[in-house]
């Protein structure tokens, strides 16, 4: 790969772009596959719908596996900068791009229409072309290291988000929509704002650049502070995280639910990543003294605000949005270590997260293929009359809580042993506040996680129109969730050996 | 054979559960018969430990000594590369040593009168009895597991069993009970968590390390020169931090040179946490976490509503064995791994013990419904459990071990008493009864028992757990200054509230002329059918056998306790002077 730094002439810029475009092939397959998508869907009949799934299918599969191509590469220590320093493609972005195709298969394998169920044939085209532009926008902003970059991926993914949570049509799905586009708007104002500024201090938008590290020494802290809180406030929104979580309740009520699901991981851990390679770009200034703190005290507040908030909610998708904003205070936790150990742990925390949380939607439409209602007091009994399905139940809501025997246990020991390594080797108090309301968190989280289980279980069954259909994708595919979930916690090593191959490139090595 | 056999009795009912799960539903006989089968088959096993147990006078005795250990299976079980950390090991470890292998048998013959008991039980078999043999593997786990990890995985799965069992067998008020009891335990497990979590950061495995550091080839050469050459080079930080390899071995974490110098558990740390020593914090979080179980006042509020709401057969299992496990979790953890705190806090342990013994007594003694009363009598009796460890001395340590196996026995005789009523009248309330006597005369026969064994009366195992905890709690002044002599005179106290609330509750129930507040009571109130007999019997016989042969059970437990004693009262005092050198508090 020619040095960029040396060779400035048009002629080097372009042979490197064209130099990387091999190393591209997984975001180039799912560009082209949304174009083959959008044109079948404009030429062929309504009825033959169902065939985009199956596109959309093929496409993250073949994405899949250009993608384990680029692992394998990887391997060999082959990490590499994209399009002159744009994207950075080393193990830890491949891992984030399993994941988005994980949940971008899942949530192709829940919107599946099943045939006794008429109005799911309908699925709009759109949906399809847009849910593989999400993953996309995903792929792209895990890889990001120049802020104008980071700026189009997450445009890219927020304006694919808009338009998929107004799918249903409905009046809540609007408000949503309407909500979910103004404080997107308003964050990205905020974002981009605050990149400029960062354009003025350092006249590099590349924040892996040494000379983009080197320019923000020059500066005084305040203004470096608050530029730097309007960038992160961007990537808060993604994440959802304090106080930027106001969307997502209204969003996740109102959009599909397969969708939801997908909201709430892909881009919550795309967020992440940019999260942590901006923030990790900065710990070079050593300004790492308050942004941890200010970043533990974001981790807190959402976990906290997340669970208090969802304790009384009523409606299970409006509980899963809750507990996914007190998740992605979880999240926040092992990227507030600053530590190796906490980004292992926040990476296997991640992958076990999109397998607790996908199973807990799935949950939430099958229990809604039943009785039509998203209300939780409908479920009552429910468990009675399919103990199967609610066994599952209870295996995916211990696992959110934490408990042993799931992963989710696992999962959160790694995320709390981080933490106190990292206060042992540190000894800062914020660090064991963290811990502490961690900890708090997990046993308040139990009582409303606790709540579909109870309801499925100890309460008769009011409702008496439920019914009775078999959606047997759907049930494999809940028990193919479940199974890994309980098979990570006994054998966690099988994971926790890939992640501990992943490396972040932070910073550009010069030859 | 004696190789597996503590894998055996733990999962054996496992599979017991799974093989319930197999047959119809409809078929409740079998699911019954089996379940009693099984819990049986436990009975047996948990003989066969105690015969193939070494005991007297020189016999291993585990508790801080891995070696001493008896009937060992070690298996590797997950390892996890942590990076700059070194690595993490949580291993398959099982073994028993004199104070769990009591447990194993109390735990054995509770689960067994348990599921007899269980007969009575009518709806959704299938899940009571999957649930119940789940809990009784377990509860066995928790008892011989020595890997805190192991450990942690059954003491917190134990909750969702119990969590169901209380939740849709109840009674009336069976859902707020059971939340009740599952957000309370969980909320004490946290506090385990984070103590476990920070000791296995701290705490290397000698062994394993002496291999990554290539002292030795392989962890079954090394010998006890090889482990501490090795500790004395992590002292001298001659070991790479990558190559430490950290465990979650409980036998480990009780020898202090096993922990990483300069960690936040090392006994020479001297960083503070809130003004005092991180090794003292982690006690207390090990101590509120257990205390919870145990339960100590005032953090025994889920006890009552869960043991009231709770079915005959789930309470009987509650009060005892579960309860046992907040002790037992106390000796085997907190008090083993960090003495110096059993030394320091022992005047609040012991507190908290007079706390819940006068408290618990007056509660007894204002309760109107039967099962509230045995229930709070056991806080009281768990109240002496804590007393007697406090005193840190062998009587009182060896009186706490005999009073959790004595309480567990008269607990589940009182338990099945509250039963036999409320199956009869589906009334427990003390007022609406009297002169039972003159029409359940055999009945009123194992009540007076029950009631006397428990109120301390010579004879009966009572008498001898309470006798030497008062001796060790009396001794403790003169011996090690652990606890205040006012301590013991006050705890006497709850012998008087003991026997005046069982005697008052006699006099009112059992005795005088024959009332019932409904008329149809007359043809319900039958004397004890056989089956009851033959669950009570057994409870009858080992709380006399027990209370005239203490020497049975003594020579069980007294290696045990002399090395946990000396733990205390040697490297606890040891310890601790060292801690407080840095603290001024």
């Amino acid at each position: 790969m020619p040095d960029v730094s040396q060779m400035q002439g048009l002629t080097n810029k372009l042979a490197e772009i064209t130099a990387s475009v091999s190393s591209f092939l997984p975001e180039i397959s799912l560009a082209v596959s949304i174009i083959i998508i959008l044109i079948y869907d404009l030429i062929t009949h309504k009825r033959q719908r169902q065939y985009l799934l199956l596109f959309a299918l093929v496409a993250l599969l073949l994405t899949g596996y250009l993608t384990s191509l680029q692992w394998l590469s990887a391997s060999r220590g082959a990490e590499e900068f994209l399009f002159n320093d744009m994207l950075v493609l080393d193990k830890a972005s491949i891992f984030a791009k399993f994941v988005f195709l994980v949940a971008g298969i899942l949530t192709i394998l829940m919107s599946w229409p099943d045939r006794a169920h008429k109005p799911m044939l309908s699925i709009p085209g759109e949906q399809v072309i847009l849910l593989v532009g999400l993953v996309l926008g995903t792929f792209l902003l895990c890889m990001s290291v120049n802020l104008l970059m980071v700026y189009l991926a997450l445009e890219l993914i927020s304006l694919c988000s808009y338009i998929l949570c107004t799918m249903n049509g409905d009046k809540p799905g609007s408000e949503a929509g309407l909500k979910f586009i103004l404080f997107g708007a308003v964050s990205s104002a905020f974002m981009l704002y605050g990149m400029s500024l960062f354009y003025g201090f350092t006249g590099s938008l590349h924040i892996n650049d040494p000379s983009f590290v080197a320019g923000l020494e020059t500066i005084h802290w305040l203004p470096l502070t608050v530029a730097g809180l309007l960038v992160i406030s961007g990537f808060l929104f993604k994440i959802a995280a304090f106080p930027f979580q106001v969307w997502a309740p209204d969003v996740y009520q109102g959009s599909p639910t397969p969708i939801v699901a997908f909201f709430s991981v892909a881009p919550k851990i795309a967020g992440l990543f940019i999260l942590i390679r901006f923030t990790n770009a900065y710990s070079f200034v050593d300004l790492a003294t308050y942004w941890q703190e200010i970043l533990a005290a974001v981790a807190i507040l959402s976990m906290t605000v997340g669970n208090f908030a969802a304790i009384r909610q009523k409606n299970a998708k409006r509980m899963l949005a809750y507990s996914s904003i007190a998740h992605g205070g979880f999240l926040l936790c092992g990227l507030v270590t600053f530590t190796d150990f906490g980004l292992s742990a926040l990476l296997f925390y991640a992958a076990i997260y999109v397998l607790m949380n996908f199973a807990a939607f799935l949950i939430v439409m099958l229990l809604e293929g039943k009785t039509h209602s998203l209300e939780m007091d409908t479920f009552k009994g429910l468990g009675l009359k399919f103990p199967v399905l609610g066994v599952l139940t209870i295996v995916a809501m211990i696992a959110l809580t934490g408990l042993p025997p799931t992963a989710g246990f696992t999962a959160k020991f790694l995320i709390f042993s981080s933490i106190w390594a990292a206060y042992a080797s540190s000894a800062k108090p914020i660090l064991l506040y963290l811990l502490i309301f961690g900890l708090f968190n997990t046993v308040i989280s139990l009582a409303y996680y606790l709540k579909i289980p109870y309801l499925l279980f100890f309460k008769e069954s009011a409702v008496t129109m439920v019914s009775d259909r078999k959606d047997y994708l759907k049930n494999i595919l809940l028990v193919f969730l479940i199974i890994p979930i309980i098979l990570l916690f006994f054998k966690s090593e099988w994971l926790l050996y890939i992640i501990n191959s992943i490396t972040f490139v932070f910073q550009k090595v010069h030859k | 054979m004696t190789a597996y056999l503590l894998s055996l009795i733990i999962f054996v009912p496992l599979f017991g559960a799974l093989i319930i799960l197999a047959i119809p539903s409809a078929a409740i006989r079998s699911i019954k018969y089996l379940a009693i089968a099984i819990t049986f088959l436990q009975i047996i096993l948990a003989g066969f430990i105690y015969s193939v147990y070494e005991k007297g006078p020189d016999a291993p005795a585990g508790v801080h000594i891995e070696a001493a250990y008896q009937l060992q299976e070690k298996a590797p079980w997950i390892n996890l590369d942590l990076g700059s950390l070194g690595t993490l090991s949580i291993e398959y470890f099982v073994a028993v040593d004199g104070i769990s292998i009591t447990m194993v048998l109390l735990a054995a013959i509770v689960m067994f009168i348990g599921a007899i008991s269980s007969l009575q039980i009518q709806v959704k078999v299938k899940g009571y009895f999957f649930l119940y043999l789940l809990l009784s593997g377990t509860v066995m786990g928790c008892f011989l597991a020595l890997d805190f990890f192991l450990f942690y995985l059954f003491f917190e799965f134990m909750l969702l069993p119990m969590y169901f069992l209380i939740g849709l067998w109840g009674g009336p008020r069976r859902e707020y009970a059971s939340i009740k009891f599952f957000l309370y335990t969980l909320a004490g497990s946290i506090f385990i968590l984070i103590a476990m979590i920070s000791l296995y950061i701290s705490v290397i495995d000698p062994a394993a390390t002496a291999v990554q550091a290539g002292l030795i080839d392989h962890v079954q050469e090394a010998t006890s020169e090889n482990i501490i050459q090795l500790q004395q080079m992590m002292r001298e930080n001659k070991i790479d931090a990558g190559n430490m390899v950290h465990t979650f071995n409980m036998v480990s974490m009780a020898d202090s040179a096993n922990f990483i110098p300069g960690s936040l558990l090392d006994v020479l740390n001297q960083k503070l946490i809130f003004g005092n020593a991180a090794r003292l914090w982690v006690f207390l979080a090990l101590f509120i976490g257990f205390a919870i179980k145990l339960p100590a006042v005032p953090l025994h509020t889920w006890l009552p509503d869960a043991h009231v709401e709770a079915p005959t057969p789930v309470s009987v299992v509650l009060a005892g064995i579960l309860l046992k496990i907040g002790a037992y979790g106390i000796i085997r953890t907190a008090f083993s791994i960090f003495p110096e705190g059993a030394v320091h806090y022992s005047w609040l342990i012991g507190f908290l013990g007079i706390l819940s013994i006068i408290y618990g007594g007056f509660n007894a003694l204002a309760m109107r419904d039967l099962k509230k009363l045995i229930a709070y009598s056991s806080v009281a009796h768990m109240g002496f459990v804590l007393l007697g460890l406090a005193s840190g001395t062998a009587e009182g340590i060896s009186g706490a071990i005999y009073q959790m196996f004595s309480h567990g026995i008269i607990a589940s005789m009182l338990f099945l008493i509250a039963g036999v009523l409320y199956e009869r009248t589906h009334n427990r309330m003390i007022e609406d009864y009297s002169g039972l006597a003159t029409k359940m005369p055999y009945f009123t026969i194992v009540v007076v028992i029950a009631f006397f064994a428990s109120l301390g009366l010579p004879g009966f195992s009572g008498f001898i757990a309470e006798f030497l905890i008062f001796l060790g709690a009396f001794n403790a002044a003169n011996v090690n200054q652990l606890l205040p002599r006012w301590m013991a005179i006050v705890a006497t106290l709850g012998l008087i509230l003991g026997a005046a609330y069982y005697l008052w509750t006699l006099q009112r129930m059992f005795f005088g002329k024959y009332f019932g507040k409904d008329a149809a009571w007359d043809t319900l109130l039958r004397d004890l059918r056989p089956i009851e007999y033959v669950m009570f019997l057994p409870l009858i016989i080992l709380t006399l056998f027990l209370g005239l042969f203490p020497q049975f059970f003594l020579d069980l437990v007294n290696q045990s306790v002399g090395q946990l004693v000396t733990l205390i009262n040697q490297t606890g005092k040891e310890n601790l002077e060292l801690i407080l050198r840095h603290i001024s508090l």
